[in-house]
């Protein structure tokens, strides 16, 4: 969750993996489709996360409306590695204060859709939620339940369209799909930059076909010399006029989280 | 005082972990609140009072004292202006919990919550309900307990609970709204078992998810904590004395997830000496429309010019308004003792509709009507809530009760409805 620049499937289907080796060996392959290369870019990004394991970072979630006014909420996030399926991801809100304790745990899967369940202090109940809810906003704010779950490769078709440089970075510029039909958009517009494969800039497009949202991803920091990790993710709703940042902190891996962890159980247990 | 030793374990209690906050990390949650209710009609009950206050506090502290050894404590305290019985200090919980790789031990006063439903919960009977606090039942007393959890990887979740004293459910007093009609004497308290509120009660329980299902099974063997109330007339007046009757309650709580369809059941049976052997349930379904005004944008039901920014008119930038969810709840509750049963759902049907705003102030709206099919009483509630200050919700709730001529727990209620306010400061 909340890796939005690096989608981590570490279940690549066959297809999937037979366009990686290809577009890997260059000259092997020259008649390569726009389709094969994005996809080929997608699955680039996703193997160079494979291996973090476990990673808990603190969420400042900073949401402005037209005339400015802010509302800030903290969330402290949990991830685990999952081999061969999606992750699993815990939420912990700590502010607003009226929201205290309130946990999420989600167990995202590339081929079947997504558990998901919701832990409510004041009545110690733990409520198995709808997963469908993809397009809906992540306490209102502006982003979607679906740009901050685990980017999996599946989740969206690919067609790559052109190269054009951020600033000094080379990117990819390629479009993608969503697959899923309750997805809130048509088609997904993202920047990928060519050297870490990161996205640094994501525009959506609603069910109307209209540009509705932009997303830019600065502060990129790596962590156990490999994983790349964003400080800050801006979204702004183009028609609106509101935004969302959100601010990244003490991000620590590989410690030690396990599986049970991330059980329903643990859920009612985690401060 | 509901729990002779609330004061007793709560101050030192306080004192102990002021200590442990200077030296260690202690986490809280907690709210002070302020509440006024608003009763259009006059009572039947003895005070004819229209409006009351009320103010209450509460914070649940935890430590951890090692890595796998956490103290929980959950004092709680309100006053009422009105009603006696509604001031009170109590413990929601203190427990000592401590975990191992598949297991969890737990002893003191706790909080349990079982089941799926969203109207009530039969299966749910480890706590006793909190009816001053709150009267649709949300709200149970601190059970005390010592209870052991076995995690499985293939066959679920293992619970054992031996809970070693009974709590009395708490009554609207005789200066109270929403005044039943007749009022229960806590002090005419009899038990079934010669042991009295010492009765050592046991429950078992195991759950487990099978993909899209949760189920649910339990056994409890104890006191009732519904209890029976007998109408007791002494040279002054006439009340309700409570007698609590030995009870074998075995039941099962299952939810299927289609999607955003949540298919819902709790079934339970209960049987004894002193009780009619019956089944009780509620079955029902919750359906959740995410942006449910959205189709009238994308399928340009309304002009597109309606949908920017700058719209000031109310109702265009309602239906413009393509973050709102809508659930739709409809629950059948049922008890086979019929018109012979001592609770208002003998044969009931819930239809609730919650809107959740998704704003930045986290808005919702819930609209319940309970509907009796036997000709009995409707009940009506509104409840409206938002974040105000970014640590303060201001909650809005209204009851109603309308044709309870001929139910039989409700008739008294006619003149009961209530608009109430309520402000909460959250920390």
């Amino acid at each position: 969750m909340f890796n939005t620049s690096t989608p981590q499937c570490s279940r690549l289907k066959g297809v999937a993996m037979a366009a990686a080796l290809l577009a890997l060996a260059p000259g092997v392959l020259t008649a390569e489709t726009p389709e094969e290369r994005g996809l080929a870019i997608a699955v680039e990004a996703d193997k160079r996360d494979v291996g973090y394991v476990d990673s808990t970072a603190n969420m400042k979630m900073t949401l402005r409306n037209r005339a400015g006014k802010e509302s800030i909420r903290n969330v402290r996030i949990k991830n685990l590695e999952v081999a061969g399926d999606g992750d699993k991801s815990l939420s912990i809100f700590d502010e607003p204060a009226d929201v205290k304790g309130t946990t999420s745990l989600t167990w995202s899967h590339s081929t079947k859709p997504d558990e998901q369940w919701l832990y409510l202090p004041a009545l110690k109940r733990v409520k198995r939620i709808s997963s469908k809810n993809k397009s809906g906003p992540f306490m209102g704010s502006e982003f979607a339940f679906e740009d901050i779950g685990s980017q999996e490769v599946d989740k969206y078709t690919y067609k790559y369209l052109r190269d054009e440089n951020i600033g000094s970075s080379a990117t990819f510029v390629t479009e993608r799909y969503p697959t899923d039909k309750n997805s809130g958009y048509t088609k997904q517009v993202a920047w990928i930059e060519q050297d870490r494969y990161l996205a640094l800039k994501v525009e959506y497009y609603d069910r109307k076909g209209a540009l509705l949202k932009t997303l830019t991803a600065s502060d990129f920091k790596q962590y156990l010399g490999k994983f790349w990790r964003p400080g800050t993710l801006e979204m702004i709703n183009t028609q609106s006029g509101k935004s969302t940042t959100l601010e990244f902190s003490d991000y620590q891996f590989q410690t030690g989280l396990k599986s049970r962890d991330f059980s329903k159980n643990a859920l009612k247990k985690q401060r | 005082m509901r729990y002779a030793f609330a004061y007793s374990v709560l101050l030192p209690g306080f004192a102990l972990c002021a200590a442990m906050n200077s030296a260690l990390a202690l986490d809280y949650r907690g709210n002070v609140s302020a509440e006024a209710t608003y009763f259009p009609e006059q009572s039947t009950g003895l005070d004819n009072f229209r409006f009351s206050s009320s103010i209450a506090a509460e914070v649940e502290l935890s430590h951890d004292f090692a890595d796998n050894v956490t103290l929980t404590a959950h004092p709680y305290t309100r006053w009422d202006q009105q009603d006696d019985e509604r001031t009170v200090v109590d413990l929601r919980e203190l427990l000592l919990t401590t975990t191992g790789e598949s297991w969890e031990f737990n002893a003191g006063i706790s909080t349990v919550f079982w089941g799926v439903t969203e109207s009530e919960n039969p299966v749910n009977i480890i706590n006793q309900i909190d009816t001053v606090e709150d009267p649709a039942g949300d709200t149970k007393l601190g059970q005390l307990m010592l209870n052991f959890k076995w995690f499985t990887d293939n066959y679920g979740e293992f619970e054992a609970y031996l809970l070693p004293e009974h709590r009395e459910a708490t009554f609207i007093g005789a200066n109270g709204r929403p005044f039943p009609g007749i009022t229960v004497d806590p002090g005419l308290t009899t038990y079934e078992s010669s042991r009295g509120a010492r009765h050592i009660d046991y429950a078992l329980r195991w759950t487990r998810s099978f993909d899209i299902w949760d189920i649910g099974l339990h056994f409890f063997d104890g006191t009732s904590r519904d209890p029976v109330l007998t109408p007791v007339v002494t040279a002054t007046s006439a009340v309700l004395a409570p007698r609590y009757p030995l009870l074998k309650q075995g039941g099962i709580d299952a939810q299927g997830l289609f999607g955003d369809l949540a298919v819902k059941a709790e079934v339970v049976q209960k049987t004894g000496n002193e009780i009619e052997s019956h089944i009780q349930s509620v079955t029902g379904i919750e359906y959740t429309l995410v942006g449910f005004l959205s189709p009238l944008q994308e399928q340009e039901k309304i002009p597109e010019d309606w949908c920017t920014p700058d719209t000031k008119n109310v109702f265009k930038k309602l239906a413009c308004n393509d973050r709102i969810d809508l659930g739709l709840v409809f629950e059948h509750l049922w008890d086979q003792r019929g018109r012979d049963s001592n609770q208002p759902f003998q044969n009931d049907l819930l239809m609730g509709l919650r809107f959740a705003f998704n704003d930045a102030a986290t808005s919702d709206t819930l609209i319940g009507v309970i509907q009796d099919l036997d000709g009995g009483a409707t009940s009506l509630q509104i409840e409206a809530s938002t974040r105000l200050f970014e640590s303060y919700r201001l909650t809005a709730l209204s009851r109603a009760f309308a044709n309870t001529d001929g139910d039989q727990v409700l008739n008294a209620f006619e003149n009961e409805g209530f608009l109430q306010l309520d402000l909460s400061y959250y920390f």
